[in-house]
C-alpha cells in the first residue's frame, strides 16, 4: 500500500512537469507578445521597458529554468494583464467560489444521478423509464452553454423566478447547478442503472431474497453496496468535469470563480495566469483521480493497490 | 361550497402578506438616490490611476477622481480641479491654478502637492505605467527620473508653487499638451496611502478620493461598489447613494441581466443590439466615439501613390457597412479623413468640417481602372497584392468585401490571416503590404492620429516622407493660433490620406450601451470614457 501510494506521487508529479512543461512552450511558440493590444499603439520605449520586466527578452530555456524555479518555490509569477497581482492571489480568491458551486453540484449530481439511476433500474412502468432516458438523453448529448442561456432565458428573463448574476442567496445557486450537473447527473443515472441491474441478477442476491430477506434490504444493503463501486470510481472524473463544466457556466451566471478566470486569462493572452491556473486545476485532477482510486480500494476488497 | 369560500379568504391572506413583505423590502432607498447597478466588461486592474489604461478600470475611476481636466461629450477639454491657467507666449511654461474646495473624501484639502506626488509616482512606476510617454516626451527632466524613487528624482518640471498652484516646464512647445493632461497619470494621489511602483494599496476602501464617489468594498473578481463621497466640491449635484460595478465579460450575460432587471446599465453589450433594440429608448450610442477603421499601405511593397488611389477609389464603403448588418444601425459612418468624428476641430469637429465634406478618394472604379491601366496593369497582367488582417468575423467580412471590389477592377487580391499577436508584430515590422488597422484615441487631438505617420513615432519607420513631417512640425509651431494650427493640420491630414494615399479610411463607429429609462444625466465622452457623477435614478 504504501509502496502504491508513493508510486501514484511520483507518477502525478511527472504528469504535473510534462503538463507544465508543454503548456510553457506551447505559449512561447505563439509569436508576438502579450503586450499589443487591438486598436491601441504602443510606444517602441515603452514595449521594450514591459519585454524586460516580465523576461522575455532572454531566451525561451532561461525564461522556462526561471519559471520552473519559482514554481518549486511556490512562486507562479505574476499577471501580465492585470498589473501587480500575483497569480497565487487570483488562485486563492477565486478557487474558493469556484469550490462552493462544485461542490453543491457535485452532492447534487450523485444525489440525483443515483436516484434516478435506481428508479430507472428497477421501476417496472415504462413511463418512468421514457422520462428519465430523456433526461439523461438531454443531458448527455445537449452542451452546457446552451442549457445555461435557455434556462436563463426561459427562468430569468421569462418567468423571472431566479437572479442570473453571481452566487448571493441559495436562489442565485439553481440555476447554475442545473447547468453544471445536468450533464454528471445522466451519466451517474446510466451508469447506476446498467450496474444496479446487473448486480440484481446475480446469485447472492437470488440466495437473499430465498432467505427471505426484506426486498428494501435487499436493494440498499446487498444491491446498491455493490452497484455503487463504478459510481465512486466516477467521482474523480466527475470532479475534473465540474472544473471544465465551470469554464461555461460561471462565465454565462457571472460567478467570480477559477472557470470564468480562465476563459477571461485566455481571452486577454494572460500568459503567466493562463500558466498558473493551467497547473493548479491539471493538481486538482490528478489528485482527486487518485483520491477516487484509494476510496475504491477501500470499500471494494476484491480491488488490490498493488505496487 | 364552504371549502371554496375558505379557500379565497385564505388566497386573499397570502396575497396580502406577500405584497406586504415586498413592501418592506423596498422601501430601504426612501431616503437616498438608490444604487445604480452598472455592468461593465472583463475585471478590472487594481483602481490605480498610474496604471489605468484600460476602459474597465477607468471606468470606475473616472468616478472616483476629481482630476486636473476632462472632456465633455464632444472632445472639447472642461476644466475641473483647475479653475484657471496660464500659458507663456514660448508655449513652455504652464501655470495651472486649482479651485478652492476641493477636498478628499476623508475631509483634507487637496494640494498642487497631492498632484505633483500623482505625477512622480506614475513617472517613477516603472514600465507598467502604460502612459508615462504623456510624462517624458513633454515635461523637461523627467526622461532623466523615469522609474526612479521619488525621493532620487531631480529636475523634473512639474512642481508646487504653493497650495494651489501647479507649474509645468515643457521640453518643447505642445499645443495640445492639455488635452493629453486628462490622462490617469495626472491624478492626484495621497502620499500618506499610495506606495511607488506597486498598486495593491489601490483596492483599499480607506484610500482617500477626491471625486463624487469613494470606494466602499471590491472583490477584484466580481464587483467594485462605491459610495457618495459627502466631501466632493459638487457633492450637491450628485443624487446617487452610490453604484455597484460588476465585472461581466460574458456580452448575452449582460444583456439577460438587463432584461430581468438586475442591472441598470450595460456597457458591454454585442453589436446585435443594434437590431434588438432598435428604436427602443434603452439603447444608447454614445456618439460620437473616436475611432477609425482603416487599410494602411506599405508604401516598400506599393510604391506608386497613384496605384495607391485606384485602390483606395475601388472601395465602397456603403457595401462594407452593409456587409457587416451595421448600416442602419446609426452607430457605423462612412470614413473619409484619417482622424475620425469626436475629435474638435477648427470650429466643429474636425472630421466632419473638412475630411467628410471633401471625401478624398471616393468611390470611383472607373477612375480607378484607368489608373491602373496607366500604370500598365490590365486583365493579362493584373496588379497582385497581398491584404492581411487578424482573425476575426468582423475582419473577415470587411476583407472579403475588399476583395470583391479590388477584383472588380481588376486587381488580384490574395487575402491573408494570421493570430492578432503575429499580425501585430508584422504589421508594425513592416511585412505585409495591405493590412487592417483601427486605432482610438489616448487623447483627442488630431495629432493623436497624425503622428502615426510622422518619421519619427514609428519603429521600424514603415512610411517615411519628409513634407509630411514638416507639414505636422509647422502646425504645432506655438505662434500659431488656433485656427491656423487646424487648417494646416487638415492639409497635412490631405496630403497624408489624398497625396500620399498611405491609408484608406473606411469607417468609423460609437459603442452601443444599454440604459434602463429609470435612469437619467448618463455621461460619456468621445474617448469612450463614461461617467455616472450626476445620474440619476428614479424609482
Amino acid at each position: 500500500m504504501v509502496k502504491y501510494t508513493a508510486k501514484r506521487i511520483l507518477q502525478g508529479l511527472f504528469a504535473m512537469f510534462i503538463l507544465t512543461t508543454i503548456t510553457f512552450f506551447m505559449m512561447k511558440i505563439i509569436p508576438g507578445n502579450p503586450f499589443n493590444k487591438d486598436n491601441k499603439v504602443i510606444p517602441a520605449k515603452q514595449m521594450a521597458a514591459l519585454v524586460e520586466k516580465y523576461g522575455l527578452d532572454k531566451t525561451i530555456m532561461e525564461q522556462y529554468t526561471d519559471y520552473m524555479k519559482n514554481l518549486l518555490k511556490g512562486d507562479m509569477g505574476i499577471s501580465y494583464n492585470k498589473v501587480d497581482m500575483t497569480i497565487s492571489s487570483i488562485i486563492k480568491r477565486t478557487a474558493p467560489v469556484t469550490a462552493k458551486l462544485g461542490m453543491v453540484a457535485f452532492g447534487v449530481s450523485l444525489v440525483a444521478g443515483v436516484t434516478l439511476g435506481i428508479v430507472s433500474a428497477l421501476s417496472k412502468k415504462r413511463w418512468v423509464n421514457n422520462i428519465i432516458t430523456v433526461i439523461v438523453t438531454i443531458g448527455v448529448s445537449v452542451p452546457s452553454f446552451l442549457i445555461g442561456i435557455g434556462m436563463m432565458i426561459l427562468f430569468g428573463v421569462k418567468l423571472k423566478l431566479f437572479p442570473l448574476i453571481g452566487l448571493t442567496s441559495p436562489r442565485h445557486f439553481v440555476l447554475p447547478t442545473i447547468a453544471l450537473s445536468l450533464s454528471p447527473i445522466s451519466y451517474i443515472t446510466r451508469l447506476t442503472r446498467s450496474s444496479l441491474r446487473d448486480v440484481m441478477n446475480q446469485d447472492y442476491i437470488t440466495l437473499a431474497r430465498s432467505k427471505g430477506t426484506k426486498n428494501i434490504k435487499v436493494i440498499v444493503m446487498h444491491g446498491l453496496k455493490n452497484a455503487l463501486l463504478p459510481v465512486i470510481t466516477y467521482c474523480g472524473p466527475l470532479i475534473s468535469g465540474l472544473v471544465t463544466g465551470s469554464f461555461v457556466t460561471e462565465s454565462l451566471f457571472s460567478i467570480p470563480g477559477i472557470g470564468a478566470q480562465f476563459v477571461n486569462s485566455v481571452n486577454n493572452r494572460d500568459y503567466t495566469l493562463i500558466m498558473g491556473l493551467t497547473i493548479f486545476l491539471g493538481l486538482l485532477v490528478i489528485v482527486f483521480n487518485m483520491l477516487a482510486d484509494f476510496v475504491s480500494a477501500a470499500v471494494d476488497p476484491r480491488i488490490k493497490l498493488k505496487g | 361550497m364552504k371549502n371554496l369560500k375558505k379557500l379565497i379568504v385564505l388566497a386573499i391572506a397570502s396575497v396580502m402578506l406577500i405584497s406586504l413583505c415586498a413592501c418592506g423590502g423596498g422601501g430601504d432607498d426612501a431616503t437616498d438616490g438608490g444604487t445604480l447597478t452598472v455592468a461593465l466588461g472583463d475585471a478590472p486592474n487594481y483602481l490605480d490611476p498610474a496604471i489605468a489604461g484600460d476602459s474597465v478600470s477607468m471606468g470606475i475611476l473616472a468616478n472616483l477622481y476629481f482630476p486636473l481636466f476632462i472632456y465633455d461629450k464632444d472632445g472639447n477639454v472642461i476644466n475641473e480641479a483647475v479653475e484657471t491657467y496660464e500659458v507663456s507666449t514660448d508655449g513652455l511654461t504652464y501655470t495651472l491654478h486649482l479651485r478652492a474646495g476641493d477636498k478628499w473624501s476623508d475631509g483634507k484639502d487637496v494640494t498642487a502637492e497631492d498632484f505633483v506626488y500623482g505625477l512622480k509616482r506614475s513617472l517613477g512606476y516603472g514600465a507598467d505605467c502604460g502612459y508615462s510617454n504623456f510624462i517624458t516626451d513633454h515635461i523637461v527632466g523627467a526622461a532623466d527620473n523615469y522609474g526612479k524613487d521619488i525621493a532620487d528624482m531631480q529636475g523634473v518640471g512639474y512642481t508646487a508653487l504653493d497650495e494651489k498652484t501647479i507649474e509645468i516646464k515643457l521640453i518643447a512647445p505642445c499645443p495640445y499638451f492639455i488635452s493629453k493632461m486628462i490622462n490617469g497619470v495626472f491624478f492626484p494621489i495621497r502620499s500618506d496611502f499610495a506606495q511607488e511602483h506597486t498598486s495593491a494599496w489601490a483596492n483599499d476602501p480607506a484610500v482617500p478620493t477626491n471625486g463624487p464617489f469613494q470606494l466602499s468594498a471590491i472583490n477584484e473578481s466580481e464587483k467594485a461598489e462605491v459610495v457618495k463621497n459627502d466631501n466632493y466640491i459638487y457633492a450637491d449635484k450628485v443624487s446617487l447613494a452610490g453604484i455597484k460595478f460588476l465585472f461581466m465579460s460574458d456580452q448575452d450575460a449582460q444583456q439577460l441581466s438587463f432584461q430581468t432587471g438586475e442591472i441598470d446599465v450595460a456597457l458591454n453589450v454585442g453589436t446585435n443590439v443594434f437590431t434588438t433594440y432598435k428604436d427602443k429608448p434603452e439603447l444608447v450610442i454614445a456618439k460620437p466615439y473616436v475611432i477609425n477603421y482603416f487599410v494602411l499601405f506599405n508604401p516598400a511593397e506599393v510604391p506608386e501613390a497613384e496605384v495607391r488611389k485606384a485602390l483606395a477609389m475601388a472601395i465602397n464603403r456603403n457595401d462594407v457597412l452593409v456587409a457587416l448588418d451595421v448600416k442602419d444601425s446609426g452607430a457605423y459612418y462612412e470614413l473619409y479623413g484619417f482622424v475620425p468624428e469626436g475629435i474638435p476641430g477648427k470650429n466643429g469637429d474636425f472630421c466632419t468640417e473638412v475630411a467628410q465634406v471633401e471625401k478624398w478618394n471616393a468611390y470611383d472604379p472607373e477612375a480607378a481602372k484607368a489608373i491602373l491601366a496607366k500604370y500598365g496593369y490590365n486583365e493579362s497582367n493584373p496588379l497582385k497584392l497581398t491584404y492581411y488582417y487578424n482573425n476575426s468575423a468582423t475582419h473577415t467580412t470587411v476583407a472579403q468585401v475588399f476583395k470583391s471590389q479590388w477584383a472588380a477592377i481588376g486587381v488580384d487580391v490574395e487575402l491573408k490571416t494570421a493570430d492578432v499577436q503575429t499580425f501585430f508584430q508584422d504589421r508594425s515590422d513592416g511585412k505585409f503590404q495591405m493590412a487592417r488597422h483601427a486605432n482610438s484615441a489616448d487623447y483627442l487631438d488630431p495629432m493623436i492620429y497624425l503622428e502615426m505617420y510622422k518619421t519619427t513615432s514609428q519603429d521600424p519607420a514603415v512610411c517615411s516622407d519628409a513634407k509630411y513631417d514638416k507639414m505636422l512640425d509647422d502646425a504645432n509651431d506655438p505662434a500659431n493660433d488656433h485656427a491656423t494650427r487646424m487648417k494646416l493640420l487638415h492639409e497635412a491630414e490631405e496630403y497624408l490620406v489624398n497625396e500620399l494615399a498611405w491609408v484608406i479610411p473606411i469607417y468609423g463607429y460609437a459603442n452601443p450601451y444599454l440604459i434602463s429609462t429609470k435612469v437619467s444625466g448618463f455621461e460619456a465622452d468621445p474617448s469612450g470614457q463614461t461617467m455616472f457623477r450626476y445620474t440619476k435614478l428614479e424609482k
